[in-house]
């Protein structure tokens, strides 16, 4: 049969007679005459046409259960062809705005742009979780079909525990975000048992989690992660203890600091700690300067008090006073200490992310904005303020970068309009480097994509490079692709 | 070029043939992003052209000219591209309709006289002298005669001396004698031998395969050695297969087959630095199926007439040969329209279809089919269609089979493909609601 006619072939007719019995009779009955080596050519092509041409059906595997009907409405033929061009093109942040922006309009991704985005989302958490949303139930029954898509299509953890043991950080981190929004009694014992067996970017990882749905029921972890070998897991630790008024932690602090900062005739009389005790340090306070740690100009007394300040929740200093933030700040402070106290509570507001604080500090900052301050605002203020900062021209473009950089979009048109004027006032130099890379970047991403208008003026400034140019047209074409974008999106018609 | 295919021609193409224009992926985005930037100036086209002046990031706006005839593409940009994002983003605009009729701008006429000056006196010097013909003609069978003659003694020394001996060489496995059949003029078996060392380095099971290929070389060979015995459609498959050349004049004077051709696949593969091109189609009246092949160097824009899950009314004048598969196309009597439908047809059809061809050519690799109701499984990385009447096997090649399975979700959808005897390499899927989806 067949294999007999492979084998004599390798081994070639002068080694192995061709056996001739062995095709089948009615082959052997079609054989024209000839050497052997002829006559085993033609077997072979003769055999394997019939083989060929009497190949039949398979059995049916079992088709996987039909995915249910789409109750929402999938992206029109155009807006997948771009959100496949968006896809095929790197620039997350782009593609999240696409995926956000098809979202607000209750629509769901076409199937044929389902795999591309899948593929994303493997080896992107942000753009998973964007793609949740509009994944629909086509998405979602994909998802089901390949394991490493399987993830995104079940993004809620069960918390069920043999799942938690086996699976791995990130998807311990999965289970756990899901149940800190359902049943956050249950993430937490999960993590009390097992946080002895966890390895130290585990525990890293757990304790910057805590930060979400943080709660009172949350301090005894804190207080084990406050004392464990790394130190950047004991200062987040630290950070999120002080976020929590009734903790321990918060209520040594505050002793602490009511020793070093008194109340006295309607100002603050500053006496700094006199040494930094093994309590101190146990509560993530530093004694000296560390590998790592900034050398400071400042004493080390100065050093101990502004980290306990820092640690000290906030609230105390507004009980303090009896008022706002802003009391706070106009009280006068004696001896020189206003500015390690200043500086003390901007660390403050950024460790307990207290937009309070942030809005009310940032206008004593003087030229040096702390940008981490913005980062804690809610985005209204945020963009107000720096539109505001902006219009008082900072020098250097590079601040004025790392503000923008700051504000997520979409840009509210006053910061718009700040930006723009910022980018076509400055002359930046001719050599076009990161610098104006880096903003026009910015710019291409975050303007509202109508609101293009200047960046068409600097095409034309005289005297520019053409590097410089063409990093504007880069950006403008991003631009003009979002407005193609957007309004595609505003011409679907409405569901009624 | 007839009047009619003309007059056609001065309307804006669609969307889709342009993109279809793009060298590769990367320039439809560019191309895309350029097309409603303010920075178009001097636009206009005349039905043979279309031209306009884009603001780049150079000093001077890119000057870009597309012949239509063709096409051809000019842009002053430095790109190595053809087309260009600038020459793609002008026939997009064109294509929605945004740019003006007008008289061609000054910078258009040099480089569009220059072309026509270029073409015009070609078509002149071609007067067919029927008798030089003949004689070409009989010296090129003499000439392939001959190399078939080498090619067969070559194919029995390979069994002679085991085919083991093909493993030793490995990648240089042939190459001699792939020569010989180029310099014999019989390009289709000296592409089939070139072919020879994938075979032989394709892992288990290899020596089964290149014993096949050897043995329907055999049969090629012997086939050509008798083909005065053989009748004439017959006679003209074989041809086909050793790489006979046949004129397209000669083939668009044989009657052609009016029909509305549903484009249902198109698949490009490259090869010694050439790409082939297949396009696949299928009657929607007629039912029959063809393939229009093309070749362009590779680097530039494929032929771009026909555009994979669109439908044409056209004439198709096939090449001889039985089954009659290959064609070329003749009049095209409208714009292209979407593919929506296509007539049912079972697995078990398309198989039997398939072994129909095998039947009268034994040389088939691959034939178009269209497979209705079934719904595409994939079990442990093997991926079936499956239907009512059993399962067809899946060759996914390099196609996206998971935008197949994300489009049927599950329900039963028609999947246009090349089956070939490892199974059906899937280029298409409709669900029945919406266009075809390209695969």
């Amino acid at each position: 049969m067949w294999d007999d006619l492979v084998t004599t072939a390798l081994l070639g007719t002068t080694r192995r007679p061709f056996d001739e019995t062995l095709v089948d009779a009615e082959v052997r009955r079609l054989l024209p005459a000839g050497e052997p080596p002829a006559r085993l050519l033609d077997a072979a092509a003769f055999t394997s046409v019939r083989r060929r041409a009497g190949a039949r059906l398979l059995v049916p595997d079992e088709p996987p259960a039909p995915v249910a009907p789409e109750t929402r409405r999938p992206t029109s033929p155009a807006a997948t062809r771009n959100l496949l061009v968006v896809l095929r093109g790197r620039d997350t942040e782009l593609l999240l705005e696409v995926l956000r922006l098809l979202a607000d309009h209750d629509l769901v991704v076409a199937p044929e742009a389902l795999p591309a985005l899948l593929d994303v989302g493997t080896g992107n958490r942000a753009v998973a979780d964007a793609a949740g949303p509009v994944l629909g139930t086509h998405g979602r029954w994909l998802a089901a079909q390949r394991d490493v898509w399987r993830p995104q299509g079940s993004r809620s953890g069960t918390g069920r525990n043999e799942e938690w043991e086996f699976a791995n950080l990130a998807d311990r981190l999965e289970i756990l975000r899901a149940l800190r929004r359902e049943d956050p009694a249950r993430s937490r014992e999960l993590l009390r048992e097992s946080w002895s067996g966890a390895t130290a970017d585990e525990r890293e990882t757990f304790t910057d989690e805590l930060a979400h749905g943080l709660g009172a029921g949350d301090e005894d972890l804190l207080e084990r992660a406050l004392a464990d070998r790394r130190r950047a897991t004991r200062d987040r630790a630290a950070a999120l203890l002080a976020r929590l008024p009734g903790s321990g932690y918060s209520r040594r602090m505050v002793d602490r600091v009511g020793t070093c900062v008194r109340r006295e005739r309607g100002g603050f009389h500053v006496v700094p700690p006199t040494d930094c005790d093994e309590g101190m340090t146990r509560d993530a306070i530093v004694a000296g300067a560390h590998p790592g740690v900034e050398v400071r100009s400042e004493g080390v007394r100065a050093h101990w008090l502004r980290q306990l300040v820092a640690a000290t929740p906030l609230r105390y200093w507004t009980d303090l006073v009896d008022g706002s933030p802003e009391d706070v700040l106009r009280t006068p402070v004696g001896d020189g200490w206003r500015a390690t106290l200043l500086e003390a509570w901007s660390e403050a507001a950024v460790r307990q992310a207290d937009p309070h604080w942030a809005a009310a500090l940032l206008p004593t900052a003087g030229k040096q904005v702390r940008p981490e301050l913005l980062s804690v605002l809610d985005p209204t203020t945020r963009s107000r303020l720096v539109a505001g900062l902006l219009a008082r021209k900072p020098a250097d473009a590079a601040v004025a970068t790392a503000l923008l950089r700051d504000c997520a979009a979409p840009w509210t048109p006053e910061l718009a309009t700040a930006a723009l004027a910022d980018t076509v006032s400055r002359s930046w130099p001719a050599s076009a480097g990161i610098g104006l890379r880096e903003r026009f970047d910015l710019l291409a991403h975050r303007l509202p994509p109508g609101q293009s208008g200047p960046l068409q003026q600097f095409l034309v400034i005289p005297g520019l490079s053409d590097a410089a140019r063409a990093t504007a047209v880069r950006a403008l074409e991003l631009l003009e692709l979002r407005r193609n974008l957007h309004a595609e999106l505003q011409e679907e018609p409405v569901t009624p | 070029v007839s009047t009619e295919t003309a007059a056609w021609a001065s309307l804006p193409w669609s969307r889709d043939v342009v993109l279809a224009l793009a060298p590769d992926s990367g320039s439809v985005g560019a191309a895309a992003k350029l097309t409603t930037l303010q920075s178009w100036t001097a636009e206009g086209a005349d039905g043979k052209a279309v031209w306009g002046l884009c603001t780049g990031s150079g000093k001077n706006p890119y000057q870009v000219v597309v012949d239509l005839a063709g096409p051809a593409y000019s842009c002053s940009c430095p790109s190595r591209k053809f087309p260009c994002k600038h020459a793609l983003a002008l026939l997009l605009r064109w294509s929605a309709g945004q740019v003006p009729a007008g008289d061609p701008a000054d910078f258009t006429t040099s480089w569009l006289t220059t072309r026509a000056q270029k073409s015009e006196p070609v078509a002149a010097e071609r007067t067919p002298d029927p008798e030089a013909a003949a004689r070409r003609a009989e010296r090129r069978a003499g000439r392939v005669t001959a190399g078939l003659a080498e090619l067969d003694v070559w194919l029995q020394d390979q069994v002679r001396t085991g085919l083991a001996g093909a493993a030793r060489a490995g990648y240089s496995y042939g190459s001699a004698t792939a020569a010989r059949m180029v310099d014999a003029q019989a390009p289709g078996v000296a592409s089939a031998v070139r072919r020879l060392p994938g075979t032989v380095v394709s892992g288990e099971g290899w020596a089964g395969r290149l014993l096949e290929e050897l043995a329907l070389l055999r049969l090629l060979a012997t086939a050509h050695a008798r083909l005065d015995e053989l009748d004439e459609l017959t006679a003209a498959t074989v041809r086909a297969h050793v790489g006979y050349p046949v004129r397209s004049e000669e083939l668009l004077a044989r009657p052609g087959v009016r029909d509305e051709w549903a484009v249902t696949g198109v698949r490009d593969l490259v090869q010694e630095r050439l790409t082939v091109r297949r396009v696949w189609l299928r009657g929607s009246d007629s039912g029959r199926a063809a393939l229009v092949l093309t070749f362009s160097p590779e680097g530039q824009a494929p032929d771009t007439s026909l555009t994979a899950g669109t439908v044409v009314d056209a004439d198709l004048h096939f090449h001889p040969g039985n089954p009659p598969l290959r064609a070329v196309v003749g009049e095209r009597y409208a714009e292209p329209r979407q593919l929506r439908r296509l007539a049912p047809r079972t697995a078990g059809q398309a198989v039997a279809e398939f072994q129909t061809a095998l039947a009268t050519d034994p040389w088939t690799r691959r034939w178009p089919v269209v497979v209705s109701d079934v719904v595409p499984v994939v079990r442990e990385g093997r991926w079936t269609l499956v239907g009512p009447d059993g399962a067809l096997a899946v060759d996914p090649g390099g196609a996206d089979v998971w935008r197949m399975l994300a489009v049927s979700g599950g329900h039963p959808v028609t999947v246009t493909g090349e089956l070939g005897d490892r199974g059906i390499r899937p280029l298409g899927v409709l669900d029945g609601s919406r266009p075809m989806v390209v695969l």
